[in-house]
């Protein structure tokens, strides 16, 4: 029982593209409702490990458990669905430029909704959801671009349409892929801030990669630091020791030329 | 990189001397020397009278009636024509297609074989021009209006196929890949994540194609259709020149109009 | 919370929206809505009772059996001799074509271009520019933009048609209302090919004083042939299946024995086979086209 109780769960899992190991026996897990800020260098194996826990990427080796299912033993439409309860915000937020910021939103059911009902999502999309849509917006703030083409908002309005789809998913986890790598460093903050705020309200577990250690210490009681595959740290902000901090980011002439 | 980019520009070279030598040895295959290029005195005579009725079209009231009449007989014909293509072209587009096939299907022999039946299809009805398609439907279950819509279609339908296929391969599979981390199926992806990637180019190549299906619906007019094509043909055969540059001038105007309304629209769907 | 379903009403009335396109696709919806119910199409005549029995003599044609040495089949073995001649003047056509609509593409582009055929192409000139030679300028542009388009509105069988007529049948007029159509084709992506090349270097070297068809042979050309290569291999691939149907009007290609051989005998098994060989000959010459056109990709 103790097991299912957490919502995240990597067990000495691996992944290797080729020769190269993204991740190395890493173990960590994480509690319904809890914030985990995983730091480090790029190319530290960050983006992996969160792709490990959405069941988007296999481990090479060890075991994953989402939601209480462990993913890599579970069929196909299974998958589906557990993936259709973790919203991922992805880097580069992978919306569909062309289509309305109403219309992306709304395709975060997708995973959940009939062919027929989709197809009229994205066409005639029903009040009830309309509504539900527009509450989302107004909490992220962007509640007049409803019916704006997604390609004409600033990078900042446009991540912010990501996260309301993700929202939309009613989902019970939260990833977040480097949110803050494609908006100025003055919204940075203004979106982990929100990321955390909504996570908070509506009791999500929220697990984000960050590259800004200051940051993830002002808004995450827990932080695991990622270096080459290697989980360095995982403990709070306050216990953390500065040697710690240094050894992650620290830049040895051998690595300086891997990452 | 040096040496890339003179492999770069000698084989560039190499290709375009093999045009040339191709396009010499054609002219001589075909026995076309540069004397008979200019047309000789008497048929000169009859080139001549020819361009030079083109300053003056015939602009009576009853042929330019004629040529109107001509004129939209040939755009419905054409409308009619890029409409059945582009639903047949989505269908045997999306059929062609493995974009959608859930995970393991391509391991179903059936699938494959479907597959490769519908691919075969696309390219055997996008190789056969449609004026031979009209032969054939002439031939085997005789002409008529709606025959040259289909005979038009067909080949429409195979090319379509094609390019729509080959766009949903080409768009940008990021939005699709978060689609699909959120849950939905490859199908569900296919349809709302890669489609609407697509859409501007798609919408644009339609348009293309339909210029294309302008004249196309002008020529089948050689069959009987009253399109422009008949009344260029009859015109023609009556040695009334001016009268054929008036129907010419029609089909021109046509075209530059469907340009730049096509232009336009263009550039608005791709902002 | 009948606020927020108002709100959601304001915001959907006021949604950008573009009218032009949306007029143009109800037009064109309207437009066909009109074709079909003009009366002159019914899907349902094809099956017609006329249509079965034709289908049944063409079937009985196409399966008969003629005594071999009979006056028909001859000509059968006859026409079917030909195949190698027809595919072969099929590609000849196709190939002069293209190769003379090249040719006349790369000068006429450089006419059509309006950043080079201009008063003062790339830079402002050191001495004045008169109004007129603005003028001429814009008159060159003018008529080869409208030569072109000419060429390229009437489509290559209406131009064979009229230059067959003219010229007398030969594979000349043949070939040049291929080339024509093309050149019209080819002339204005290479112009708008041209236009859409970075300004830096053609403006240097007019600073330095190069004459216009120098900066455009030994730069906007250079830089425009890979662009130009692709297009035109992708007009080879539709001016060999033109080619095919130009034999309708008299010309040697497959077109002819299919149209003005086969068809009049009623010996419609030759009619197939010449169709399928001009289905062979598309083939080999899209992969041929593909394969360029992998190659140049590869290479650059």
């Amino acid at each position: 029982m103790g097991e299912s109780a957490s919502h995240f769960r990597l067990d000495a899992a691996s992944v290797s593209f080729g020769k190269v190991d993204a991740l190395d026996r890493v173990s960590i897990s994480i509690d319904p409702g809890e914030r985990v800020a995983i730091v480090g260098p790029s190319g530290g194996g960050k983006t992996t490990l969160l792709r490990l826990l959405n069941g988007i990427v296999r481990p090479s080796a060890g075991s994953v458990t989402a939601l209480g299912e462990a993913l890599g033993s579970l069929p196909a439409e299974r998958l589906r669905e557990v993936r259709s309860r973790i919203g991922f915000i992805h880097q580069h937020l992978a919306l569909v430029p062309n289509l309305r910021v109403v219309q992306n939103v709304i395709s975060g059911k997708l995973g959940r909704r009939g062919l027929l009902r989709s197809m009229r999502d994205f066409l005639f999309p029903g009040s009830a959801d309309l509504e539900q849509i527009h509450a989302i917006l107004e909490r992220v703030g962007i509640a007049e671009k409803l019916y704006e083409r997604t390609d004409r908002l600033s990078g900042g309005q446009q991540q912010r349409v990501a996260i309301a789809r993700a929202l939309f998913q009613e989902p019970l986890a939260l990833l977040a892929d480097e949110p803050v790598s494609s908006v100025d460093p003055a919204r940075a903050r203004d979106t982990v801030s929100l990321l955390t705020e909504l996570s908070e309200e509506d009791g999500l577990t929220l697990c984000m990669s960050l590259h800004n250690i200051e940051l993830a210490s002002e808004f995450f009681p827990r932080i695991v630091g990622l270096r080459a595959g290697r989980v360095l740290f995982d403990s709070s902000p306050a216990s953390l020791e500065p040697s710690a901090m240094r050894e992650l980011f620290d830049l040895s002439p051998g690595e300086a030329l891997k990452a | 990189m040096a040496k890339r980019l003179d492999q770069n520009l000698g084989s560039r070279r190499l290709l375009l001397l093999g045009i040339v030598a191709a396009g010499v040895l054609a002219l001589v295959q075909l026995g076309i020397t540069p004397g008979e290029m200019i047309p000789s005195d008497a048929s000169g005579a009859g080139v001549g009278k020819f361009f030079l009725a083109a300053l003056t079209p015939a602009t009576g009231a009853d042929t330019l009636l004629i040529a109107a009449r001509a004129a939209l007989t040939t755009l419905r014909f054409a409308a009619l024509a890029t409409a059945i293509s582009v639903v047949g072209g989505f269908v045997l587009g999306f059929l062609g297609s493995t974009a959608w096939w859930p995970p393991g299907a391509r391991r179903n022999p059936l699938r494959l074989g479907a597959l490769v039946a519908t691919r075969a299809l696309i390219t055997f009805m996008r190789s056969v021009h449609e004026l031979l398609w009209a032969v054939l439907f002439l031939t085997a279950i005789g002409f008529s209006a709606t025959a040259g819509v289909i005979a038009i279609a067909i080949p429409f339908i195979g090319t379509f196929a094609k390019i729509f296929s080959e766009m949903i391969d080409e768009a940008p599979r990021a939005a699709a890949d978060a689609l699909g981390a959120s849950g939905a199926s490859p199908l569900r992806v296919y349809l709302f994540g890669l489609l609407p990637l697509a859409l501007p180019d798609i919408l644009a190549y339609i348009l293309y194609r339909f210029e294309c299906a302008l004249r196309a619906s002008a020529v089948i007019g050689f069959f009987g259709i009253p399109t422009l094509g008949q009344y260029i043909k009859l015109a023609f055969e009556d040695l009334n020149y001016p009268v054929v540059w008036t129907y010419l001038y029609m089909l021109i105007a046509m075209v530059i109009i469907f340009d730049l309304w096509s232009g336009s629209a263009r550039r608005r769907i791709a902002h | 919370m009948s606020g927020r379903s108002e709100q959601i009403q304001a915001l959907r009335k006021a949604r950008p929206r573009d009218r032009f396109l949306r007029g143009s696709l109800i037009a064109v919806a309207c437009l066909v809505l009109y074709s079909l119910v003009m009366g002159d199409f019914s899907f349902t005549d094809i099956f017609s009772k006329q249509s079965q029995s034709r289908l049944a003599t063409f079937w009985e044609y196409l399966s008969e059996k003629d005594e071999p040495g009979s006056p028909r089949d001859l000509i059968r073995i006859d026409l079917r001799s030909r195949a190698l001649d027809a595919t072969m003047t099929t590609l000849w056509l196709s190939i002069a074509a293209m190769f003379l609509a090249g040719l006349g593409a790369i000068v006429l582009s450089a006419f059509a271009a309006r950043n080079l055929a201009t008063a003062e192409p790339f830079i402002a000139s050191q001495k004045p520019v008169t109004a007129a030679k603005r003028l001429a300028w814009g008159g060159v542009v003018w008529l080869t933009r409208g030569f072109l388009i000419i060429a390229r509105a009437i489509p290559e069988y209406i131009w064979a048609f009229l230059l067959i007529g003219l010229f007398g049948l030969g594979a000349w007029p043949a070939v040049l209302a291929l080339a024509l159509h093309n050149l019209g084709i080819l002339g204005r992506l290479g112009a708008e090919t041209v236009e859409n090349q970075a300004p830096q270097t053609p403006a240097a070297l007019r600073g330095l004083g190069a004459s216009r068809s120098k900066i455009y042979l030994t730069d906007l050309v250079p830089n425009a042939l890979p662009r130009w290569i692709v297009y035109f291999f992708y007009r080879w691939e539709t001016c060999v299946r033109e080619a095919v149907i130009l034999g309708m009007l008299g010309v040697t290609s497959l077109g002819y024995y299919i149209f003005n051989e086969a068809r009049p005998r009623d010996l419609y098994d030759v009619m197939l086979y010449f169709t399928m060989l001009g289905v062979g000959l598309v083939f080999c010459a899209d992969l041929l086209s593909a394969l360029i056109r992998w190659r140049l990709r590869k290479v650059s």
